[in-house]
């Protein structure tokens, strides 16, 4: 098997960058199943540019990650190349489109579809039928195919996306993580020639993003690259038979992928190209500028741009990583703050587990119908400090939430300190909106609470969230990143004594999601309690004081966040798989006395260093 | 399967339909109380769903059917006075009340029926196969479908959202004026659409609409379909005509009366 490396020299380590073949796909020229030429795309009604200038190939029998902070046309790109925009949602489409042969402007969707899958973010909003087979045979039948063939290739399909054992379930029923590999095994049924898939992990939880994105990363087997013209000795693909299947991604997670597409492209905040070619040399070269643009880098990566010895695992990488964290934190506070990089969301540390508790619930539970949907919760949350919701998709993070805000039916004892009820954060932000222009949204909750000068807290809140420019503009027109910052800022513009957060940072790029951090911590360093849900294991370890974990409706957990996170039957049970920094910290790190925020802070400073260098213009 | 489930969908929707017509020209309260019991025997012993579940199934139809008896026993007073416990009412007002109360309950098994023993893929599919609707408004239908059973939950969710923004609020109820449903309602309307645009796009990238498309499990339409039906409705008529000669049966001329 040839793989690329992200190092090239000692053994392979268990995180370095694994990509499914290296080279030639940018420029493979003639071969090319997706082919883009100065592809200018605007969305909506407002006619916004969201792609600019967007030259890209895609080679049979390759695959393609998109990366590029939120906003920066990422999902259009996926849209376009299915032809949804602009057939199904309202946009233009300028420049040179070649998909599987056909412009994907002209063929309409349904018919494109024969050919080209599509694989959205949302594992329940894809499945259209109420059975697993049903969905699948929906697909061929659509397709016209022989009815008679029907049932043998549904259940090869559900075989090789893992779930033939689903096959008779109802798609409602589904785990997300099931029901996205449902919705890949759909998509793959009809063996189309071109696979697109818009942040299928985005919205799972830990394992359930290590299973897609390890079933993602198999879809373009390892050896068929014609370019090396080698069969992988390890494919479990024949090939030969198989299909030459182009893969196009769109992915935030890049560590939950494990194996990487060959070739990546980088768009930036306007929608133009950054850098398109082999991802091992993409994604080095341009490590730096990745980080200043809010992209997820896989571990391997940092490490490498960080100028670290070699892979993670070796005994070198690891004293030079427990060096690093020691120098930073000896640099003291005041040094080493970088704009984009976390380091106020460091915790305030064993302080913030002395404050008294902003919110204490004893035998409480949240009953639904009059049964109990969550229950046996004793938890405590403190004034100062951070609480991480973790657990398993449905397992009653979001519900246990409601309750501790009072929205639900409970029963037991819950005390809350202070005057005013705690605030939340919703999953949707679309859910909250009351108002009609963003600056009446956030002055909501003030002049319900009669508070004095309610404009100036307003213009201060807008500031401090970067939304002043938008005060004026209608809160549903927002972009889903502004809408998040938008909800954020009408639950924090009062200050609360208690925040809960319900998954506050999925779907955001990586400096989206640290400047939300910022937030909370900011919060809670004034004396607020802040708890959150989140499947985000970095980033519980980087901004938690404490964890507590939810599995099938009770709490089983409460503890430090290192002692949870460094519990393996803990893990194994709430379906946390840790990401490989914080794997190694709770293995090694720990014992060699490195504070895992310092440590991923100092490699963030060490990654943004290399900016420095005269290569980037902007 | 059972033998209800086993119907051809398209057979037992007309027939349904056949039936629950043609008990909106009954004004007695006899003959859509024999037809109820017959249809509450066969949902039980030919659809093999539970009593339980039966009678349940009964509230909402309930509700409507004890007002429309009351609205007819305060309204028309008219034939020999009847004592009901302490009230006396008019006998007519009583008659076509129950009559009406009757039929709603009837009614409500028959479509309790098609609820409870019809596959909703089998009915699309039985409906593009031989009823010839077009697929893309079978399956849109079943789209539909999903959006509904989801929307009481985004509802709620939509409510909570917005009472956790009132500072004020009271701690366990959720805010009932009509200024906060209406926004909750405008919430869930945006929601919706939302989702049903991406619902749009899943059924078209599944190639919903590209052409002529197959079936790969066809819902059987048979001789004992058709025979089930025609035994249904002669039940049907044999009823309407016991009733006509023991006297009971009374058609729509009794409610001018």
């Amino acid at each position: 098997m040839r793989e690329g490396r992200a190092a090239a020299s000692g053994p392979r380590g268990r995180h370095e960058v694994q990509v499914a073949r290296a080279g030639g796909t940018g420029r493979a020229g003639g071969g090319a199943v997706v082919r883009a030429r100065d592809l200018v795309v605007h969305v909506g009604r407002e006619d916004r540019r969201v792609l600019d200038g967007v030259d890209l190939a895609v080679p049979a029998g390759t695959a393609l990650l998109v990366v590029g902070p939120s906003g920066c046309g990422k999902s259009t790109l996926a849209r376009v190349l299915a032809g949804v925009v602009p057939q199904t949602l309202p946009g233009r489409v300028a420049g040179h489109l070649e998909v599987a042969g056909a412009d994907p402007r002209d063929v309409p969707v349904a018919r494109l579809a024969a050919d080209v899958a599509l694989v959205q973010q949302s594992p329940g909003d894809q499945l259209c039928l109420g059975r697993v087979d049903d969905e699948l045979r929906f697909a061929l039948e659509n397709r016209g195919a022989d009815p008679a063939t029907v049932d043998a290739r549904v259940a090869s399909a559900l075989a090789v996306a893992g779930v033939g054992h689903l096959r008779d379930r109802a798609t409602h029923a589904l785990s997300g993580g099931e029901a996205q590999r449902v919705a890949l095994a759909a998509a793959l049924v009809a063996d189309p020639a071109v696979i697109v898939l818009d942040e299928p992990t985005a919205l799972l939880d830990p394992a359930g993003a290590r299973e897609v994105g390890a079933l993602v990363a198999g879809l373009t087997p390892p050896g068929t690259d014609r370019a090396d013209g080698t069969r992988g000795a390890c494919g479990s693909h024949d090939a030969d038979s198989g299909p030459r299947r182009a893969v196009v991604l769109v992915e935030h997670r890049l560590d939950e992928l494990g194996r990487l597409p060959g070739a990546t492209l980088v768009l930036d905040d306007d929608g133009r190209v950054v850098a398109h070619g082999p991802t091992p040399h993409v994604l080095r070269e341009h490590a730096a500028r990745l980080a200043r643009l809010g992209c997820w880098l896989p571990l391997a990566v940092r490490l490498e741009a960080a100028e670290a010895p070699g892979p993670l695992g070796s005994a070198a990488t690891g004293a030079w990583l427990a060096g690093l964290a020691a120098a930073h934190s000896g640099a003291g506070e005041g040094t080493g703050t970088c704009e984009g990089t976390a380091s106020a969301v460091q915790a305030t540390g064993t302080t913030a587990a002395a404050g008294s508790p902003a919110l204490r619930a004893r035998s409480f539970a949240v009953t639904r119908g009059g049964t109990p949907v969550v229950r046996d919760v004793d938890l405590d949350l403190r004034a100062g400090e951070v609480l991480a919701v973790v657990g398993p998709n449905g397992g009653g993070k979001s519900t246990l939430l409601r309750g501790l805000a009072g929205l639900e039916p409970t029963t037991g004892h819950l005390d809350v300190a202070g005057p005013a009820p705690v605030a939340m954060v919703f999953q949707d932000p679309e859910h909250q909106l009351l108002a009609r222009t963003v600056r009446e949204e956030v002055a909501w909750s003030p002049r319900l609470a009669g508070t004095p000068d309610v404009d100036e807290s307003v213009a201060r809140t807008l500031d401090a969230a970067g939304l002043a420019h938008l005060a004026g503009a209608n809160p549903f027109r927002l972009s889903g990143g502004e809408q998040r910052r938008l909800s954020l800022a009408t639950a924090t513009v009062l200050d609360p004594a208690v925040l809960l957060a319900d998954e506050p940072t999925s779907g955001l790029d990586r400096a989206r999601a640290l400047a939300t951090a910022r937030e909370l911590r900011r919060l809670a360093d004034r004396g607020g309690a802040v708890a959150l849900v989140t499947h985000d294991l970095a980033l519980v370890a980087r901004l938690a004081d404490r964890v507590a974990v939810v599995v099938d409706g009770r709490v089983v957990a409460v503890g430090a966040s290192s002692a949870v996170l460094a519990d393996d039957a803990l893990c194994a049970a709430a379906r946390l798989v840790r990401p490989p920094l914080v794997d190694w910290w709770v293995r090694t790190g720990r014992g060699l006395g490195v504070d895992l925020r310092v440590l991923e802070d100092a490699l963030d400073a060490r990654v943004l260093a290399r900016d420095a260098a005269p290569a980037v213009r902007r | 399967m059972s033998p209800l489930e086993r119907w051809n969908p398209t057979v037992k929707l007309a027939t349904v339909l056949v039936l629950s017509t043609a008990v909106l020209l009954v004004t007695d309260p006899v003959t859509p109380a024999v037809g109820h019991g017959l249809a509450v025997a066969a949902l039980v012993g030919l659809g093999r769903v539970p009593l339980r579940t039966v009678v349940l199934g009964h509230a909402p139809f309930l509700a409507v059917a004890a007002s429309l008896l009351v609205v007819n026993v305060v309204t028309r007073t008219g034939g020999e006075t009847v004592a009901v416990g302490p009230l006396a009412v008019g006998a007519d007002g009583l008659a076509v009340g129950a009559s009406l109360a009757l039929r709603t309950l009837f009614v409500g098994v028959l479509s309790l029926t098609l609820v409870l023993t019809t596959d909703p893929v089998r009915l699309m599919t039985s409906l593009h196969e031989h009823a010839r609707l077009p697929a893309t408004w079978t399956f849109a239908v079943l789209a539909a479908h999903r959006l509904l059973e989801e929307l009481p939950a985004t509802w709620h969710t939509v409510r909570c959202a917005q009472a956790v923004r009132d500072p004020r609020r009271t701690p366990g109820t959720l805010p009932r004026s009509p200024r906060a449903l209406g926004a909750a309602a405008f919430a869930l309307l945006v929601a919706a659409v939302r989702r049903s645009e991406r619902l749009a796009v899943a059924m078209e990238s599944r190639g919903l609409g590209a052409g002529p498309r197959t079936v790969s499990r066809p819902v059987p339409l048979g001789p004992p379909d058709v025979l089930a039906a025609v035994a249904v409705l002669a039940v049907a008529a044999g009823v309407a005509v016991l009733g006509a000669h023991a006297g009971w049966l009374t058609g729509v001329d009794a409610l001018l009366r």
